[in-house]
């Protein structure tokens, strides 16, 4: 018998957990600020209504009437030796290739509490804060080693299996990310820099709003859902026939909208209180705020909580990464559970290594030469291109390809609000398709603004 | 081990093979070129008449002779009785060249990888030819980089064929060959609305005979035999996968005048592009990954026609690629008695480690440092002519193991013919005067 979740507050909790990660915490809050402020919200609301709950809907109906994980999903649902399957594999490849950098970029994050812990912020200027980031970042042993202890958390709460493991520490870490969240926020809203981020954030600013923005608000809300990734897909594989799916989506969505705009509305006012330009990524996190919490009040417990929210916040999503590989093995009758989670840790480990061992003396000198780009971000603009095509695929095989008795009855079974079928199911052939074909075209520069 | 042979699953899966693998890098980097400096329209005509004369009775031999044996080249090299055991030695030669082969194919065909995701990922945005010169020049200089698309390369077609027959090699053959041919065929239409298609239109079609001579009639002979991937045991392998019932003459004329009209196509889409910038036509790897890049990174739609342009060039790759693996697996299988898991492993490692020293070629840990002032050669040309070598003595071979070894009966039997059916006479007569004479032509040729 296949695990299933213990409650419907764990799965949405776990689900959550998974949608709120590392993208969440430091691009998610600048892009919302560049692109207009309200006015982006607003749309990025919008479009999480109209393009992501329906994906969001499709995929666990997917999980949950295939019970499989993701190649497995396909399959059932297709001819045999149909190629669907290869949107199953590329599903999976894109969660190992995120997990890849993911796992490192978390390891800086143990890092960061373990220098929180110990006071090492103490009396350091912006720039010395920095600097230290940077001789961090040299040092390929020390990355690997806070990677190798990531994996290993993972690892560990993985082998514990469905609803003693992933639920039982998601719903323990998600709830304590709202709560640590909801009072940095609170105590966020007391700082001098709070007004200017709350007009920043907030005012709707429609002469900042370009059609690149509508397109990067669209973007934004298909994939803060984790969708494309294969985690609601194979979460959803563990809901019980009865759930309500329609439901426990809303309720997803929603928590995500609130905790993407509180997430913004902390981190913000702390930066502006202290004059720094807004700014994402790595600088962001791992410069610019462990400086401005030391300026703070008790700067040692806000740094600790902070560091410790980014852990945990990361931890929930790449457990759903790990579990999409988990059982995508399983499923395929390759491996046991067990194996699997140790082959998984090993392939997430080794495609790290090249972020973990960067610079002249890293694994791959010649990159950004070649590139333009470093190894990590070319690894993420190519998973941005998987996920897209993974979340148009996804999208045409749920609308289309799947038997409608299966859909509907996926969609049906345990839910009041059976009337909005029909609507759902035009979404879903029409909107969403189109707004991921707007996303690839932008993104291929075929269409500019 | 008597388990049952794979068959191919329809005739369909045997056209997209067998034409997956006739066209890959050489058909990109090098056909386009020839043909235009061979003289346009009448080399594609030489060509042609070559073809149907000595390029397809070789490929029906090669197909024939895997058909009729039911067996891996090497093993069935190793069965034909000959004066002082000469034949073997043919099965031994196949199974060297394909490791030469697959060695540098797939290092190269890595390449196409790294340039596939610059592609995707915007890194040719505002280049100019010399930095992508430069950047070219760097890439070769990165032992680490070469060696990890190389093996990711490995990997992925390995993975495919470990499936087997049907549910690898034809069921892909399938999907990547028509994907292939769709973004020809796009990417072609693409190059219609180009300024230079008009100039590159009369390079490639327009005959002239003033460039004919006896350089661009051996240049065509060679041509006709290489494109069809022959000489290699690819054929063999993959005509012994065939059935009792398969119609052998009809499949490979189909397949070759299908590989002419898809290469001619193929050059008609890559000079249009070349000759709207102004650069003179040129092949190899300065063609593949300095020029093009350059060039669709000027066009309108510039990332999706690059992104595009790569991932054609690596589905041509694979399903070259999967055929010369498949030569190797389908021998490890026999003659060790090796699962397919086991010899896929073997061939795919084999192979990765043969491309080790052209994946390093330029870089500080180059196993060769001193090859050039020896050879006066790099390392990858003296690969080519050793492969050109073996291919001309291996297609020899084909021609005595089918046109002197096998009987008329046996021929008529493996073919589904009638004893008076012309074709097969003409055929045979073919394989039996012709084809060999034309074969030592361009081995002469290559003497001087």
């Amino acid at each position: 018998m296949r695990e299933t979740w213990s409650s419907k507050l764990g799965f949405v909790l776990a689900s959550v957990g998974s949608a709120i990660g590392l993208g969440a915490m430091w691009k998610l809050p600048y892009t919302m600020g560049q692109n207009g402020g309200g006015a982006f919200i607003i749309l990025f609301i919008v479009f999480n209504f109209l393009v992501g709950l329906p994906l969001y809907i499709g995929e666990l109906i997917l999980g949950r009437e295939s019970r499989k994980g993701v190649v497995s999903a396909f399959t059932t649902f297709s001819d045999k030796g149909s190629s669907w399957s290869l949107v199953g594999w590329l599903t999976a490849i894109s969660s190992l290739l995120i997990l890849g950098w993911y796992c490192v970029v978390a390891g800086w994050g143990i890092c960061y509490v373990f220098l929180s812990l110990t006071d090492a912020f103490h009396g350091l200027t912006r720039d010395e804060i920095g600097k230290s980031f940077d001789l961090f970042r040299q040092s390929g042993t020390l990355n690997m080693s806070f990677q190798l202890i990531f994996i290993a958390l993972n690892v560990g709460i993985l082998l514990k299996g469905l609803s003693q493991g992933i639920e039982k520490w998601s719903k323990f870490m998600t709830s304590g990310l709202f709560i640590v969240l909801i009072a940095l926020s609170i105590y966020a809203m007391q700082l001098p820099g709070f007004a200017e981020a709350a007009h920043y954030l907030l005012y709707p600013n429609f002469s900042n709003l370009t059609g690149r923005g509508v397109l990067q608000a669209l973007g934004l809300a298909l994939f803060t859902l984790s969708l494309a990734y294969g985690a609601v897909l194979t979460y959803g594989s563990y809901l019980k026939k009865d759930e309500d799916i329609p439901k426990i989506a809303i309720y997803v969505v929603l928590a995500n909208i609130f905790a993407s705009v509180l997430i913004a509305v902390t981190i913000f006012p702390m930066i502006f209180s202290f004059g720094f330009a807004p700014e994402q990524g790595e600088g962001l996190i791992f410069k610019t705020l462990p400086f401005v919490f030391e300026q703070l009040q008790g700067s040692m417990i806000i740094a600790l909580v902070f560091f410790t929210l980014l852990l945990f916040a990361a931890l929930t999503s790449s457990l759903a990464m790990f579990e999409v590989i988990v059982a995508n093995f399983v499923d395929l009758g390759m491996m046991s559970r067990k194996v699997a989670v140790f082959v998984a840790a090993v392939l997430v480990f080794i495609l790290g290594l090249p972020i973990a061992f960067t610079g002249e003396s890293g694994l791959f000198p010649a990159w950004p030469k070649i590139f333009g780009n470093s190894y990590m971000e070319t690894s993420n603009l190519l998973i941005d291109w998987i996920l897209v095509v993974v979340a148009f695929f996804t999208t045409i095989f749920i609308g289309y390809r799947m038997a409608a008795e299966i859909r509907s009855d996926g969609f049906l079974s345990g839910t009041k609000a059976g009337f909005l079928y029909g609507l759902w199911l035009i979404l879903l052939r029409t909107l969403v398709p189109v707004a991921i074909l707007l996303v690839m075209a932008q993104r291929a520069n075929l269409v500019q603004f | 081990m008597t388990m049952r042979r794979e068959h191919w699953r329809s005739r369909l899966g045997i056209i997209f093979a067998t034409s997956g693998s006739a066209i890959g890098l050489g058909t990109l980097w090098k056909l386009p070129y020839l043909v235009g400096q061979g003289g346009g329209g009448a080399f594609i005509a030489l060509y042609l008449l070559f073809t149907l004369l000595l390029g397809l009775p070789l490929f029906i031999a090669e197909l024939g002779l895997g058909k009729f044996h039911q067996k891996s080249v090497v093993k069935i090299f190793a069965e034909i009785p000959s004066p002082l055991s000469l034949m073997p030695l043919f099965g031994v030669l196949a199974i060297i060249a394909t490791f030469l082969i697959a060695g540098w194919y797939g290092v190269v065909s890595g390449w196409g990888i790294n340039y596939l995701i610059m592609a995707l990922t915007d890194a040719f945005a505002h280049k100019t030819t010399s930095d992508f010169a430069t950047i070219f020049t760097e890439f070769r200089h990165s032992g680490s980089l070469n060696l990890l698309w190389q093996a990711i390369f490995v990997v992925i077609t390995c993975m495919i064929l470990s499936r087997g027959v049907r549910n690898g090699i034809e069921r892909y053959s399938k999907l990547f060959f028509s994907l292939l041919f769709l973004l020809v065929f796009g990417l072609f239409i693409y190059a219609t609305t180009l300024d230079g298609f008009g100039q590159a239109f009369a390079y490639i079609v327009y005959p002239d005979f003033a460039k004919i001579n006896r350089e661009t009639l051996v240049a065509a002979l060679g041509l006709s035999l290489f494109t069809l991937s022959l000489g290699q045991g690819i054929m063999v392998t993959y005509g012994s996968y065939m059935a009792k019932e398969e119609d052998i003459f009809q499949t490979a004329l189909i397949v070759s005048l299908s590989v002419v009209a898809i290469s001619i196509l193929i050059s008609l889409m890559i000079f249009p592009m070349i000759f709207t910038f102004g650069f003179p036509p040129e092949s190899g790897e300065g063609l593949l990954f300095i020029t093009m890049p350059y060039v669709t990174e000027q066009l309108p739609g510039s990332m999706a026609i690059s992104t595009l342009f790569f991932t054609l060039l690596i589905f041509a790759a694979l399903t070259s690629y999967m055929g010369q693996l498949e030569v190797l697996i389908a021998s490890f299988m026999e003659m060790f008695t090796w699962t397919r898991h086991r010899a896929t492993v073997f061939a795919g490692l084999g192979s990765f480690l043969v491309g080790i020293p052209t994946a390093l070629m330029l870089s500080d840990a180059n196993p060769y440092p001193n090859f050039q002032q020896i050879f006066h050669r790099s390392f990858l040309e003296v690969n080519y002519i050793v492969i050109d070598w073996m291919l001309i003595v291996f297609s020899l071979g084909i021609c005595v193991a089918v046109g002197y070894k096998m009987s008329r009966g046996e021929l008529l039997r493996t073919f589904n013919r009638d004893s008076d059916d012309m074709a097969f006479g003409i055929w045979r007569v073919l394989i039996r005067y012709v084809v060999p004479f034309f074969i030592l032509v361009v081995a002469f040729s290559h003497i001087g």
